[in-house]
């Protein structure tokens, strides 16, 4: 090791330490640094600081991720040159994350919590609003109000603290977006949407009502949605600081800049015409008012009064009508045109009473809403309320439409699942037979399960494909179980049938057999005699309907000609006959319904789009029925290798990434109005140039079993260094 | 410019091949969306928009002279971006209907004019951003603690003895986590940001 230079000069260790010294020199003083203590105490002391230094602290605010998730970029980088205030840097309980938004009140931080290793997140007050002693006594005060109260609609503020002259309010940790950020990015939003973040708003309302407070200041800005779909109300108990503060800013340049900014109540879209008078009067139907405004805005995509100065504002909220929502959009139906002008009334007697009027006016106006003829309204529950429950299974056949493109020869996709997974499972074909089956099949204890196959056989001109299911409980396994639904029996520990199934004039054999002990069904087998042809394939679904949803798995599978002949299987030919015959008569039938279902989907994708590294295929949106206990899953298929990506339901988000693809997904509640990105980490150039992309995305109707699906594919139509252009080809089914 | 330099800039004069593409998407690629969508743009249409820009960069380089000013490649890519917007507005003819045509007009201009507010925004976004993407690519380049360290100092604003007492690792290494690292980061962000530039001065 080379002997400790002369120490450097402290220009040049400020230098140094900015990395601002060539590179030569720099290495030089690292030698130096490595081993002498006194110089690494003088740069401490220096904290030197330069434009390039200020810059990196911003950058390093800024989400990590920022190709990514595009909400990100807007709601969560506000960003400003200010620091950390050093107070709250240094603070012994919480560890400041970073900044993630700015508002009137001043700066929201993510932070967490030492000690508990919580995430929470700081709202750090402006000092101005705490020069008087009461102004902070005040804040202390209300903030213990809201800290009583506790809902799943409203964010909890948990305390009131202090940080040298800082003080901020500490509160739950949301991640998501709020509602002013999300009509900016959308537009107006759909009306079962807004109707349903509004209910649930209400709903929180209602609870603070319960409590005796009234939040004041109730505005788009204020409504969180998180990636669950639930709105949280914000800022609880802190918007009666603001008027007060004005009024105790003594001094002019304080009050000068509160008002100035607009600082404290933003400006007045959504305030109430007795709280714009005097804000002592505002009560729980002022906040109504404000609700009912911020209604208008998610449906009209602005709000009631958008022109003018605040004056303006302030006198058309007291004497004028908005632009009615009738002439903005064509699908809002009156009742809901009802409804706004009701919580917006002039005078507050005029409105509806209490936040939970609203939401029983919403709520059973979502429901005849989302209730089509003839189905179910259980199914329609809108998804604030609805956990998906397991549920009767009624038998179906299902035509699958169109083509199913292509999968991997030999080859399957298992997935493990909580409590339900295929363990192993094997194909064949041969001579005149071809099946599918899964073995080893683990249930969980207790919970019911359906299995269900598919097999399709595109012979011909037309391809067909049949659906056997079964619904059983664990308990009852030995026993009878959902026969009558589905017209299969168990027997003993074999549940089986075998029938001749006409399908299109051709003949089709059929047989299907479950060998199963207590929990495990140890091989399923569907065998399907004729002779299959390279587009012959299969799949074996495996649904498993839990006390929190229904998942499935499945296996595909291809049949080259030259398999070997599959496997003999018994079965019990009484009980086979009465399925068959029921899918048989079935089938012309749903035919009709399936596309009955599918016709109000529609799906439109944008193009493919290759970014460096990944593959990006971005926002698809599916605008469908309301999700309700529906399932959605997506599959990216590169160059026919299936891969499951990831399911969801319009209530909960899960992540099931395997292989190389990553899935970013989101479900609105109320509609089916997906976002999907998927990535692929590193293609290879060239053959991603060979490549083609198969994105199927498939709903799965819990009730009825009933699938449909929509497949897009994308080969590149140019590819060089420098462009990527893809070909789209869209195959609805 | 230095022999050894990073610099993607140079990077991209001597060989526009693949992998100084695939720099200057990621580094540019998160900046550009954000004002395509400041600038109405829907997301849907936003990465063909994201990819003609860049293109349009990748083509035209050989065109850029730098001509030593601090900050005139951001500036050019703002005249890119400008001119993709106006024509995609035009292509199109999808302008969003609540705005007027003047308004978008009226703003693009205001992006266009090296002086006005607008483009001090631009400036200092454009710098803000494509720092957080040199710093994503850094990070692959540097030990695990290194990076932490320099993090926890240069972006967090703490204190090296903090950050080396809180870390467990001796004040020696914080100091040379911090000085390398951000040698790197000049070294790479010369000739995209402004503060990185002429910062040889003093040796």
């Amino acid at each position: 090791m080379p002997k400790p230079t002369a120490h450097p000069s402290r220009e040049e260790l400020s230098a140094y330490s900015l990395g601002q010294l060539p590179e030569e020199r720099a290495v030089a003083i690292d030698t130096h640094i490595s081993q002498c203590e006194p110089c690494c105490e003088t740069i401490v002391e220096l904290s030197s600081e330069d434009t390039f230094a200020g810059l990196l602290q911003e950058a390093g605010r800024l989400p990590t991720d920022l190709t990514l998730d595009s909400d990100c970029l807007t709601a969560k980088s506000s960003l400003t040159s200010e620091h950390i205030p050093a107070p709250l840097a240094e603070h012994p309980r919480y560890e400041i994350v970073r900044l993630i938004g700015k508002g009137g009140m001043g700066d929201v931080y993510e932070a967490r919590h030492r000690m508990m290793e919580r995430t929470v997140a700081l709202k750090v007050i402006k000092q101005e609003l705490m020069r008087k002693p009461e102004a902070v006594d005040r804040f202390h005060r209300e903030v213990k109000a809201a800290a009583q109260l506790a809902h799943p609609n409203v964010v909890t503020a948990y305390d009131a603290e202090q940080a040298g002259d800082i003080h901020f309010m500490v509160m739950e940790f949301v991640a998501g977006v709020d509602l002013s950020q999300m009509v900016n990015d959308r537009g107006a939003l759909p009306v079962a949407d807004a109707c349903a973040y509004i209910c649930q708003a209400a709903i929180g309302l209602q609870h603070a009502h319960e409590r005796g407070m009234v939040h004041r200041d109730i505005k788009p800005h204020n409504l969180m949605v998180t990636s669950d779909g639930t709105v949280k109300i914000l800022d609880f108990g802190l918007a009666s600081l603001a008027p007060k503060a004005v009024a105790d800013a003594d001094t002019v340049e304080a009050r000068g800049d509160l008002t100035a900014a607009g600082a404290i109540m933003g400006t007045p879209d959504f305030i109430s015409p007795e709280q714009a008078n005097d804000a002592r009067k505002a009560d729980i139907r002022s906040d109504i008012y404000s609700l009912g405004a911020t209604l208008y805005f998610l449906l009209a995509g602005r709000p009631p009064f958008a022109e003018g100065s605040v004056t303006q504002k302030l006198k058309s909220h007291a004497q004028a009508e908005p632009k009615p929502l009738k002439s903005l959009r064509d699908d809002v139906p009156p009742e809901l045109v009802a409804i706004v002008a009701k919580m917006t009334a002039k005078a507050p007697e005029a409105r509806f009473q209490t936040p939970a009027a609203v939401a029983e006016a919403l709520e059973s106006l979502s429901q005849n809403l989302q209730s089509p003829p003839k189905k179910p309204a259980r199914r329609h529950v809108p998804s604030w309320k609805s956990h998906i429950r397991p549920r009767k299974v009624v038998a179906t056949l299902m035509l699958v439409l169109g083509v199913i493109a292509a999968v991997v020869a030999y080859k399957f996709y298992f997935s493990a699942t909580d409590g339900f997974s295929i363990v192993s499972g094997g194909a064949g074909s041969g001579g005149d037979g071809w099946y599918v089956s899964a073995g080893s099949t683990y249930l969980k204890q207790d919970e019911p399960g359906v299995l269900f196959g598919m097999c399709e056989n595109p012979e011909g001109e037309r391809s067909f494909s049949y659906v056997v299911l079964f619904r059983h409980e664990v308990e009852e396994l030995t026993g009878v179980s959902s026969a009558s639904n589905t017209g299969l029996q168990f027997d003993g520990e074999t549940a089986s049938i075998r029938d001749g199934l006409t399908i299109d004039g051709k003949d089709i054999e059929l047989d299907l057999e479950m060998q199963m002990d207590r929990h495990d069904i140890t091989s399923t087998e569907l065998v399907i005699n004729g002779k299959p042809t390279d587009a012959s394939q299969g799949r074996l679904f495996l649904v498993d309907l839990t006390s929190d949803g229904v998942t499935w798995n499945q296996v595909n599978v291809k049949f080259p000609q030259n398999l070997p002949a599959p496997e003999e299987v018994v079965g019990d030919t009484k009980l086979a006959s009465k399925v068959a015959r029921q899918i048989t008569e079935q089938v012309a039938n749903d035919n009709d319904q399936v596309r009955k279902f599918l016709a109000g989907v529609t799906v439109e994708t944008s193009d493919l789009a290759l970014t460096s590294e990944d593959l990006l295929v971005g926002e698809w949106v599916w605008i469908g029925p309301p999700p309700g206990s529906d399932r959605i899953r997506l599959t990216l298929a590169p160059n026919g290798t299936f891969d499951l990506v990831q399911w969801s339901t319009g209530q909960e988000i899960r992540m099931q990434a395997t292989g190389t693809y990553v899935t970013n997904f989101s479900v609105s509640p109320a509609q089916l109005d997906l976002d999907a990105t998927i990535t692929t980490p590193a293609p290879d150039r060239e053959k991603t140039a060979k490549q083609k992309f198969e994105l199927i995305v498939e709903l799965l109707d819990v009730d009825t079993l009933r699938m449909s699906s929509l497949e897009s594919e994308w080969r590149p139509k140019t590819f060089d260094k420098d462009s990527w252009i893809w070909h789209r080809q869209e195959n609805r089914t | 410019m230095n022999e050894t330099s990073l610099s993607l800039l140079d990077h991209l004069r001597r060989s526009p091949e693949s992998e100084s593409w695939d720099r200057l998407t990621k580094i540019y690629a998160p900046l550009i969306r954000v004002w395509l969508r400041k600038y109405d743009v829907q997301d849907s249409d936003a990465d063909d928009l994201v990819q003609e820009v860049l293109l349009a960069v990748a083509t035209d380089l050989d065109k850029f002279e730098h001509a030593g000013q601090p900050g005139a490649f951001r500036g050019w890519l703002k005249a890119i971006l400008v001119n993709r917007l106006r024509k995609f507005w035009r292509s199109r003819d999808r302008r969003p209907q609540a705005r007027g045509d003047s308004e978008l007009d009226a703003r693009l201009a205001q992006l266009d004019d090296p002086a006005s507010e607008m483009s001090q925004i631009w400036n200092r976004e454009h710098d803000r951003y494509v720092l957080r993407q040199l710093l994503a690519l850094a990070e692959p380049h540097f030990e695990p603690v290194t990076w932490k360290a320099f993090c926890r100092v240069a972006l967090e604003g703490l204190k090296p003895n903090v950050v080396a007492q809180d870390m467990g690792i001796s004040l020696n290494a914080v100091c040379l986590a911090k000085s390398r690292v951000t040698r790197r980061l000049r070294q790479e962000s010369e000739g995209l940001i402004e503060s990185s530039s002429g910062f040889f001065a003093k040796s």
